[in-house]
């Protein structure tokens, strides 16, 4: 079974390279202190890469309120809702930030609500980078884990069995969602998946 | 889109099973200059904990623990609502506050915080809770404030962060308390 075919028949677990991510990394000096914001939730090859940089790394662990956010009745409703898992003193501008897979399970306009709170914290030249189901017409109906594994390799876990429907968002139709930012490049995974960056412009 | 109900919903959660370590795997930890302090699942402390031995909490502690030259570990019952600063910290409880150590922060499955850590080694085990901020930097701000005079351990070269959370807490048999701490305990 290949790995696109992991990704779209639920459980699964699966490394894939991920160009896009790894140029954020290789731009990284371990000289320089860098903030990074992973929507996710912690994971250890998250914590162990970054680790290794002056970072301060911030976990919003955001999967944990899909159901909260889709209940809300207005986006400022579900704005308040993120706000709340910002960590306090949180003013520092972010280098990048982590959209792991969640935004798979987030309507355009939950998107767009999650990004009204964040987008604006991206340092001038930051990046936001995520990874989005597209090929598969189906992906599992709870979010995976996404953490990195290795230079430039994520691996992909999932323990769901049960199906539902991928949004499979275009570059184009993300970029609307995502206050400010630009889109840079897409990459088709070896998975399936596509890895889009973004970046907020240069002042 | 608001208000509208997903059939497909999801609690992303895959972190929500809370193991209990077991006892017997405690080993020894970071040295200490003289024995460890256990805080029991049944104590309550409010207030401001001081010393120079190792502690282990395994009850309730609010306000602030210093034990800059030793350990601290949240036990897996123990509730701490704090600002801790360390040399070592390993979080198998719950923790909400703030968490500064010198040396190194060891966050294993079981822990559930919310708050900001820092220190220059930071490991977390898969299936840890956690929403707050990990601040890996040797030169914070808040290195420098929790431990003024003293720099903090250097960051290994690249390649080198240990990612490992196999590192056991310390861990003693001794249940005196702190001598140099000031607090307000109860029992239930």
């Amino acid at each position: 079974m290949g790995a696109a075919a992991q990704s779209a028949h639920g459980a699964a677990s699966v490394t894939v390279r991920c160009p896009l991510f790894e140029s954020i990394i290789e731009r990284f000096d371990v000289e320089r202190r860098i903030v990074v914001c992973d929507l996710g939730a912690a994971r250890r090859g998250t914590v162990a890469l970054f680790g290794e940089f002056r970072c301060r790394l911030e976990i919003l662990a955001l999967p944990d309120l899909l159901a909260p956010l889709k209940a809300c009745e207005s986006p400022r409703e579900a704005e308040e809702l993120v706000r709340d898992r910002v960590p306090s003193g949180s003013d520092e501008p972010i280098d990048a930030m982590l959209c792991w897979n969640l935004l798979n399970y987030l309507s355009p306009e939950l998107i767009a609500a999650v990004m009204a709170v964040l987008a604006g914290r991206l340092a001038s030249g930051g990046f936001a980078h995520a990874l989005i189901e597209y090929s598969s017409l189906q992906m599992p109906a709870r979010p995976g884990v996404i953490s990195p594994n290795g230079a430039g390799q994520l691996l992909i876990e999932s323990d769901d069995d049960n199906l539902c429907p991928a949004p499979r968002y275009s570059l184009g139709a993300l970029e609307k969602c995502l206050s400010g930012l630009k889109s840079e490049r897409a990459m088709l995974l070896g998975n399936g998946m596509q890895e889009y960056l973004f970046r907020r412009p240069p002042d | 889109m608001f208000n509208k109900k997903d059939q497909t919903e999801a609690n992303g959660s895959s972190a929500a099973r809370v193991d209990r370590p077991d006892p017997a795997r405690r080993e020894s930890g970071p040295s200490s200059s003289g024995g460890s302090a256990v805080i029991g699942a049944s104590i309550h402390v409010d207030g401001t904990l001081r010393g120079e031995e190792d502690l282990l909490i395994e009850g309730k502690v609010k306000g602030t623990v210093e034990l800059r030259k030793n350990s601290v570990t949240i036990g897996p019952t123990g509730e701490v609502t704090a600002d801790v600063v360390a040399h070592t910290i390993f979080v198998d409880g719950s923790m909400d506050g703030t968490l500064v150590a010198s040396e190194r922060i060891v966050i294993r499955k079981s822990a559930r915080i919310k708050g900001s850590i820092a220190a220059p080694r930071v490991s977390l085990e898969d299936g840890a809770q956690f929403n707050g901020s990990i601040d890996m930097d040797p030169e914070t701000d808040a290195l420098k404030k929790a431990f003024a005079g003293k720099n903090a351990s250097p960051k290994p070269a690249r390649q080198g962060n240990d990612a490992r959370s196999g590192d056991a807490p310390a861990s003693g048999s001794a249940n005196k308390p702190d001598s140099g701490a000031k607090s307000t305990a109860r029992q239930n």
